[in-house]
């Protein structure tokens, strides 16, 4: 039997032979391979993997979108970049649910980022494909992002997550063991950095603007990064390391998660873009999953799995329509399309058996964030419909239509409440709903502009030491002077003065007349000696 | 013994090198590769000398990253060196200087004597000081003469505190009071950590690139080995040392952003990662530390050697230093994405060394929202910088084949080493 480990090394490899070939085989070929691997039980060959029961949706989801991506992305530019960044981010979520070693779960959650930043720069920064936004002015920022924009929000947000979790699982660690099953409970420090870094991925507020415009993504990106990649990494790993949290977290992921919720759905309202509609609904689904994760994670656990079929097959669907009008905009959809956004619609309200099983125990709550849905995704069903058959629409049916079966579920009567949020379907533009509550102005204007000040002060204060530093070479010089100067006056003194003093003195002493000094002396020798003798006689 | 084969390997190597002052490039890669000699594991004693103590050489597992490390890079670059230094004018004996200059990455590791170390990292300093000083770049003779002035600095502090310590033999170095300030003020001079750095945006930047592509990836880097080699004895406040390291790591972020010349911003860039290097020493556990250490070391060295040869390549290609100026194909786009990405500690080994330093971060608030500051920031820089480099849009791009295969083998290999990593942190 197959291992995990080695159903990782296929996969990886699969994104590596797709970078080079191009032609996206060996990604539906990994997720075959994994897909089957896991139903048929494989297991861990070493104690750094662990088997995980979202490994098995992840692979089959991602084989549907590899199955759609074939026909979205025929005739597309950087086909190679594409599916080796795709398989890379598949392989990544696969090696992050199955890792039971610290550091393999930081190199599954940082693949996760890195493929995603890949991905978003798909197409070219001249590409209108890749745009989000309207190019409008408003909140002092232009509402236009191309794709290396929106590569580097997205990234740079996420990280701080990234960073949080490097910090706090180093900490588990070295404290507990390296491997996660080992791990203790979690002190505050560890548990807020957890939390911080389950929000980042997840895009809960305030971190929640880099998943809109990573819609500048081709749509089967955005389709596998919103259903079972990447954000779900945020309240998945909620869900692993949850008994290890103290009390207080449940209380903040619900906090958080619960206005996320209801800011997501208030933002899908308000959004032009069909994508952008789905993307907000994906933040505000989140919300809602991070908001029970630590309360009920079987709950939570459920709610990942409808809205992973649902929103994928949402996902592919809303693309059908781009693809087939060539516009970010489009004013009609295949019908068939509209048939999957009205089952995925009914998944995620809970009426429909995989929803419904998920929503069975749901807090009442979540049946105000469903009427939002209803409202959203009810403007996209009121758009015409056309005749239209590429077979893309094959595996995103097959999202919506196969689960049903495999996960069923009454509907609690409570659900169908949420439906009169069709109402909110003809309801008209509300200006800061469309504008993202204003967030981007956070990301785009104040933290720009806090960050540059900061780095101009300390490029100031370096340039003014450097700068100091550099001045005290003239202080050296003038030092090199002085001692020049004094060097030549002892010079002077030493080897100048002293020789002319003694030459001067040598020259008088010379030009004296000895024998008449001598002549005197011995006169004034003679008189001293007669002095005495004849003091000597007379005493 | 080992001080047999060190002698042979010095023999060879020296020797070759001297020729490669005449013969050049294969000289010089013939020397370089003679250094591989130096990998055989042992300990052998050269000579005792009155004063100096016992002047040992060894090669064990902890040094073996560093080493190799520095050999492969110096082949690299050796190889990648010819189209540059036609573009520079430069003669034949240029290589005869870098195969000394790797020689003596070697010397600072494999010397178990301070005082030798001392005498390896003079030499370390005069080869690349006259690199700097007949082939840099600009004011090349006044940075040139700065380097020195600082490196020179550096080293002494180092010499005197260890003279003071009065035990130049590593295993047993001990110190106290002014002798461990000055050794680890001597060490924190050489690497260019935040108040000391001033000379190193100078040097790095107008240095020839390919010395460029040895100085900042590898020879500061290796006074990191020095730290957590001799924390131990030299009672140095290693928590707060740590905490000096994470606000390296900041500002040297902060620093890059000022830049628009990429070898000027990659030379920023490594007071940055010195700043990591210094907190990964600075570890109180000892394995722990040396992952942090050694991985970040060789995952570093890498991607900013990458990076700088990639600056060179520009350079020769399209005449400019200027990064929003860089256009790119998608074999440049594809060296600078794994570059910028392993610098950026987003993956490969360098996330690797990340964590482990991460595993360093006292469990307080502020320090660990300093640490996430610090891991952030080399992250955001790095970004920004292919960002810049990405907007400058694609276009056609005329390069020698050498310069490109030396950038892409060093910009993967931080990747490729995470196959190595079970063995690395066994």
């Amino acid at each position: 039997m197959a291992s995990l480990e080695l159903l990782l090394a296929v996969a990886f490899a699969a994104a590596l032979l797709d970078f080079f070939a191009t032609r996206g085989y060996a990604a539906a070929a990994a997720g075959i391979v994994m897909l089957a691997g896991l139903l048929w039980g494989a297991g861990p060959a070493t104690p750094y993997l662990k088997p995980s029961e979202f490994a098995a949706f992840v692979a089959g989801v991602y084989l549907a979108i590899v199955a759609y991506s074939h026909f979205y992305m025929r005739g597309a530019e950087r086909l190679g970049w594409f599916w080796g960044w795709m398989g890379t981010f598949f392989g990544s979520m696969e090696l992050f649910l199955l890792a039971d070693h610290w550091v393999l779960l930081l190199l599954g959650w940082a693949g996760l980022d890195l493929a995603s930043w890949g991905l978003i720069m798909t197409y070219r920064d001249n590409d209108e494909m890749g745009f989000v936004g309207d190019g409008s002015r408003a909140g002092g920022i232009t509402w236009l992002w191309p794709p290396s924009s929106s590569a580097i929000r997205a990234i740079v947000t996420v990280e701080v997550g990234t960073a949080s979790l490097l910090v706090a699982s180093a900490y588990m660690a070295v404290h507990h063991s390296p491997f996660i099953s080992g791990w203790g409970h979690a002190d505050n420090v560890a548990t807020a950095l957890f939390l911080v870094a389950a929000f980042a991925k997840a895009a809960q507020l305030p971190f929640t603007d880099w998943l809109l415009t990573a819609m500048s993504a081709p749509t089967p990106v955005s389709a596998l990064l919103h259903s079972s990649t990447m954000v779900k990494a945020g309240p998945i790993l909620l869900l692993k390391l949850g008994h290890l949290l103290p009390h207080w977290a449940a209380e903040a992921a619900f906090l958080v998660g619960f206005a996320t919720a209801f800011a997501g759905g208030l933002i899908a309202l308000g959004q032009r873009e069909p994508k952008l509609v789905l993307a907000a609904s994906t933040a505000s689904y989140l919300g809602m999953i991070t908001a029970i994760a630590l309360e009920n994670p079987k709950e939570a656990a459920m709610l990942i799995y409808a809205h992973g079929f649902a929103k994928a097959a949402l996902f592919m669907a809303v693309g059908h329509g781009i693809y087939a009008s060539h516009s970010r905009f489009p004013q009609s959809y295949p019908l068939i399309a509209k048939v999957v956004i009205l089952l995925g619609m009914l998944i995620l309200v809970g009426v429909l058996p995989v929803g419904a099983l998920a929503k069975s125990e749901a807090p009442l709550w979540t049946v105000a964030v469903s009427a939002l849905t209803v409202g959203y995704l009810g403007k996209l069903l009121r758009l015409p419909a056309t005749n239209d058959w590429e077979p893309m629409w094959i595996p995103y049916t097959a999202l919506v239509v196969v689960p049903n079966f495999l996960f069923i579920g009454a509907p609690p009567p409570v659900v169908l409440l949420s439906l009169a949020g069709g109402v909110l379907a003809f309801a008209g533009e509300v200006e800061v709903l469309r504008r993202r509550l204003y967030l981007p102005v956070l990301f785009d204007r104040v933290v720009p502009s806090a960050f540059r000040a900061t780095w101009r002060l300390a490029a100031a204060v370096d340039r003014a030491v450097d700068r100091a530093l550099q001045s005290s070479a003239s202080l050296w010089r003038l030092a090199v002077d002085l001692v020049t100067v004094v060097d030549w006056l002892v010079d002077a003194a030493l080897h100048d003065g002293l020789v002319s003093a003694v030459r001067r003195a040598s020259a008088q002493v010379a030009g004296l007349k000895i024998e008449y000094y001598l002549y005197m002396a011995g006169v004034a020798a003679a008189f001293i000696i007669a002095v005495v003798l004849a003091l000597g006689i007379w005493s | 013994m080992y001080s047999d084969v060190f002698l042979l390997a010095t023999a060879i190597s020296g020797f070759i090198a001297l020729a490669a002052l005449r013969l050049g490039l294969p000289a010089a890669l013939a020397a370089t590769s003679a250094m591989l000699l130096y990998l055989v594991p042992g300990k052998g004693t050269l000579a005792v000398l009155p004063y100096v103590g016992e002047v040992a050489v060894s090669m064990d597992f902890y040094k073996l990253p560093f080493v190799v490390t520095s050999v492969i890079l110096g082949l690299l670059v050796a190889f990648y060196s010819p189209p540059y230094l036609r573009h520079l004018g430069a003669p034949r004996w240029y290589y005869g200087l870098h195969v000394l200059y790797v020689l003596s990455f070697i010397y600072i590791i494999l010397f178990e004597n301070l005082i030798f170390v001392f005498i390896a990292l003079e030499l370390s300093i005069i080869t690349s000081f006259l690199l700097i000083w007949y082939f840099g770049y600009g004011n090349r003779r006044f940075v040139a003469l700065l380097y020195f002035v600082w490196a020179q600095v550096g080293s002494i502090l180092f010499l005197v505190g260890v003279a003071i310590s009065g035990t130049p033999t590593a295993d047993v170095f001990k110190s106290a009071g002014v002798a461990s300030w000055l050794v680890l003020l001597g060490l924190l001079i050489k690497m260019g950590t935040a108040g000391v750095h001033f000379w190193l945006p100078y040097a790095h930047a107008e240095a020839p690139t390919p010395l460029s592509a040895l100085l900042s990836p590898v020879h500061v880097g290796l006074m990191a080995y020095w730290i957590w080699r001799l924390k131990a004895g030299a009672g140095w406040p290693l928590d707060a040392l740590f905490l000096y390291g994470l606000v390296t790591t900041v500002y040297g972020s902060l620093l890059v952003f000022r830049e628009t010349d990429f070898k000027r911003a990659l030379a920023d860039s490594t007071v940055a990662n010195m700043g990591l290097l210094v907190a990964a020493a600075a570890i109180r556990n000892q394995s722990v530390s040396y992952a942090a250490t050694s991985l970040l070391f060789v995952g570093h060295a890498y991607a900013k050697a990458a990076l700088f040869m990639l600056a060179g390549l520009y350079i020769v290609a399209l005449h400019t230093r200027s990064i929003g100026e860089a256009r790119w194909d998608r074999h440049l786009l594809a060296v600078s994405v794994l570059g910028f990405v392993a610098l950026a500690g987003l993956f490969g080994i360098n996330l690797i060394g990340k964590a482990y330093v991460a595993a360093g971060v006292p469990p307080l608030l502020y320090t660990a929202v300093l640490a996430v500051a610090a891991l952030v920031s080399t992250a955001v820089y790095s970004l920004y910088l292919f960002n810049q480099m990405y907007r400058a849009g694609e276009g056609k791009v005329e390069y020698p084949a050498e310069m490109y295969a030396a950038v892409l083998a060093a910009a993967a290999a931080p990747y490729l080493l995470l196959l190595v990593l079970p063995l690395w942190l066994a």
